[in-house]
């Protein structure tokens, strides 16, 4: 899946412009992410920038960082496919259910107003997202039933257990 | 009138009861209520795990089931015939605990979706394991409970002695047998015959009293078969019916073996094929965790595991050649075959490596290629961490703290200054000394604490990294020497692998330096280490909620 953004992402642009972009590129196939860094830092373009570093970020394996990173510059360019479409593959990895819903309404939104090509390919993409998160927050919601449903039957027990306890001492069993 | 208890002096014959029979039926119930606590425990290890808070929890609900039972048996000693009554409970309580393993995993599951990971079943594992051991254990104990009044009572009644020497006699007995029930279902039960025969026989001891005490002549306690019978039902049908079910891989892996062992049920995992497979050995719940990983060949790990970057020591200390090398948490052994593979050309490693559960070790020596002891390369099998430690002779170059107990607990007398100045005592100058602790971030309450720590032990700052797609935190602190610095000369070293990972960590936000507090420091008097791992799964979560709402 990295891979083949990584590739997405070196055909996605044109050469002789973005270079930092492009340099961030060389530098984490090189293996070198602090110059990485410093590269996609330097790109002039702000929206190049925002991407690029996220792709710095990503492939280095700071998640929070890039998805900080993605919310930061989708909140600049909210019409931005490829920053919403990060936004909600790392949100959906580190299972952040409500920032990938954002995401994935943002995304859906922008495929429905895409061309022809661009809206097919970002739609399919979507729908993907929207059944993985549909997954995750229903294992969430789950959960926080399962913590109500704990807290009621301890506290149930207590209860009875207390009247037993009660019951018997009243009734001179002691 | 019924239920008038009749006094010593007009106790009918039939009442008599010999002394040495209900004395015999305290002592076996002692030992059946403390075996199906220990077991308890067990029984919800793979959902909840076997952390502090569980075992709290399992005592608290044996303790409050036990107190309303003498409550509830001393109620019922009034009766007439207070065998038969003892002769019932010990029947429905039969069939109770024989029943536990079969539907164990339906109570739980209610308390415990699956498909969470470790860090969000965090939350759910207090409530869930004490409202879990509510319904499975609540009603079992309770009925056990009743068993020591109604003993006492009837021990009263027949050998017409005082309440005082009635009720000594049965706490005595019934406390001996709890006594036996303790090791006998840690060293025995629970590791040769599994937890189903464990509760299984525990059912048929209580079983085979009650029906002791229906057959006994002159007890009166027979004269009403068909009760007694339908009371039988639910042990004879756990007998035929009642089965944990079987040890299952979860998450698309083919389960290699699972073992049950005196600290933990533990299993070995597969995942992939070919060149790309991956084994894991899991302990109790273990969600989306695992306690050991290994690949075919030696040397890094992919991407995400905290192992690749025990090795750089030896990277950036490469005057070093020969290594002597401590594991402390060795598990399935991934820190050595990590550093065996990721060491610089010319580098020899003599390995000592201690893991406190010697049913891991057997594993890890069956499917993980964990070799046997050899010169150069020990492996201290049932040794705690620490007495390992003092057991080792000579200086060392690099001890490796891998230490974890229950998932995500590090044992508090692993954390603290004093465990941190003995390893430094152990250490060469210029030793060093690397340990794993699993963490959201760098602000993390425990890493906080553990950095702090061993900073203050060895007398200067300790950098922390944090492990790319991880939750965890590597530590770093040396002996009497500097440590190589971020985005400076001496942090990489030459190795195009080695360098990506180490350049990785170089990104701002990725590593922080951490200064010697004496204040802040755990120590074996004082650790608060499980409130510091309870505050960190709250604080990760509230983070996390707050980065989503903004």
């Amino acid at each position: 899946m990295i891979g083949a953004f990584v590739l997405g992402c070196a055909l996605h642009l044109a050469p002789d412009t973005h270079s930092g972009m492009q340099a961030a590129i060389d530098a984490v196939r090189a293996g070198d992410f602090l110059e990485a860094e410093r590269a996609a830092n330097g790109e002039q373009d702000v929206l190049t920038r925002h991407q690029a570093v996220v792709y710095v970020r990503h492939q280095a394996g700071d998640l929070d960082g890039a998805l900080a990173e993605a919310e930061s510059g989708s909140r600049a360019f909210p019409d931005d496919a490829w920053l919403q479409d990060r936004r909600v593959y790392i949100a959906l990895t580190l299972r952040r259910s409500e920032v990938a819903e954002a995401a994935v309404g943002a995304l859906e939104r922008l495929a429905d107003r895409a061309t022809t090509t661009e809206r097919d390919r970002w739609a399919a993409t979507a729908r993907g997202y929207r059944a993985e998160l549909g997954e995750l927050q229903r294992q969430l919601v789950a959960r926080d039933c399962a913590e109500r449903r704990s807290i009621w039957v301890t506290v149930g027990c207590l209860i009875a257990s207390t009247t037993l306890l009660l019951g018997f001492a009243r009734r001179g069993s002691v | 009138m019924a239920g008038d208890a009749p006094s010593a002096e007009s106790a009918q014959p039939g009442q008599r009861f010999g002394a040495v029979i209900v004395l015999g039926v305290a002592g076996a119930s002692g030992a059946c209520t403390m075996a199906v606590e220990l077991a308890a425990v067990r029984l919800l290890a793979p959902w909840f795990g076997t952390s502090t808070a569980v075992w709290t929890n399992v005592i608290g609900v044996i303790l409050l089931a036990l107190s309303v039972g003498y409550l509830l048996g001393a109620r019922l000693s009034r009766v007439t015939s207070p065998q038969r009554v003892l002769a019932l409970v010990l029947l429905v309580a039969a069939g109770l605990a024989a029943w536990l393993p079969g539907v164990a995993h339906i109570v739980a599951a209610w308390f415990l979706p699956e498909g969470l990971t470790l860090d969000e079943a965090a939350r759910l594992l207090p409530w869930g394991s004490l409202a879990t051991a509510l319904v499975l254990f609540l009603p079992s104990t309770l009925l056990l409970g009743c068993v020591a009044p109604l003993s006492t009572e009837i021990l009263q009644r027949s050998n017409r002695s005082s309440a005082g020497r009635a009720g000594g006699a049965v706490l005595c007995v019934s406390t001996l047998g709890s006594l036996a029930g303790t090791f006998g279902t840690t060293y025995f039960a629970v590791p040769e015959l599994g937890l189903t025969r464990t509760f299984l026989v525990a059912g048929a001891i209580l079983f085979a009293l009650a029906c002791l005490i229906l057959l006994a002549p002159r007890t009166g306690a027979a004269s009403h078969p068909s009760i007694a019978i339908v009371a039988a039902l639910p042990f004879l049908s756990a007998l035929l019916l009642a089965r944990a079910p079987a040890p299952h891989a979860k998450h698309d892996m083919t389960l290699l073996e699972a073992r049950e062992s005196t600290y933990q049920s533990v299993r070995v995992v597969e995942s992939g094929s070919g060149a790309d497979r991956l084994r894991f050995l899991q302990v109790n719940e273990s969600f989306d965790s695992f306690q050991s990983v290994w690949q075919e060949r030696v040397g890094f790990l992919p991407d995400g595991f905290y192992y690749n970057y025990f090795a750089m020591p030896l990277w950036w200390s490469r005057d070093v050649t020969h290594w002597r090398v401590a594991v402390i948490g060795l598990g399935a052994g991934t820190a050595l075959r990590v550093l065996d593979g990721a060491h610089p050309g010319g580098t020899t490693i003599e390995s000592t490596g201690a893991e406190i559960d010697p049913v891991v070790v057997e594993l890890a020596r069956r499917w993980l290629d964990l070799g046997a002891d050899a010169p150069g390369h020990r492996v201290l099998a049932g040794v705690d961490g620490r007495a390992a430690l003092h057991s080792i002779s000579g200086q060392l170059d690099l001890i490796v703290l891998d230490a974890y107990a229950n998932q995500m607990e590090i044992p508090a007398h692993l954390s603290t200054r004093e465990m941190f100045s003995e390893a430094r005592a152990k250490l060469a100058p210029g030793g060093w000394l690397v340990s794993n602790v699993g963490g959201f971030s760098l602000e993390d309450p425990v890493v906080v604490a553990v950095a702090r720590t061993l900073a203050a032990s060895f007398e200067q700052r300790v950098i922390a990294v944090r492990v790319p797609f991880s939750r965890n935190c590597v530590l770093y602190a040396r002996n009497r020497a500097e440590l190589p610095v971020p985005r400076s000369p001496g942090w990489r070293v030459g190795s195009p692998e080695v360098d990506r990972k180490l350049s990785a960590v170089e990104l701002s936000g990725t590593w922080a330096w951490f200064e010697p507090s004496a204040r802040d420091s755990l120590t074996d008097d004082l650790n608060c280490i499980e409130a510091l791992q309870r505050r960190s799964i709250l604080a990760a979560s509230e983070h996390a909620r707050a980065k989503d709402s903004r």
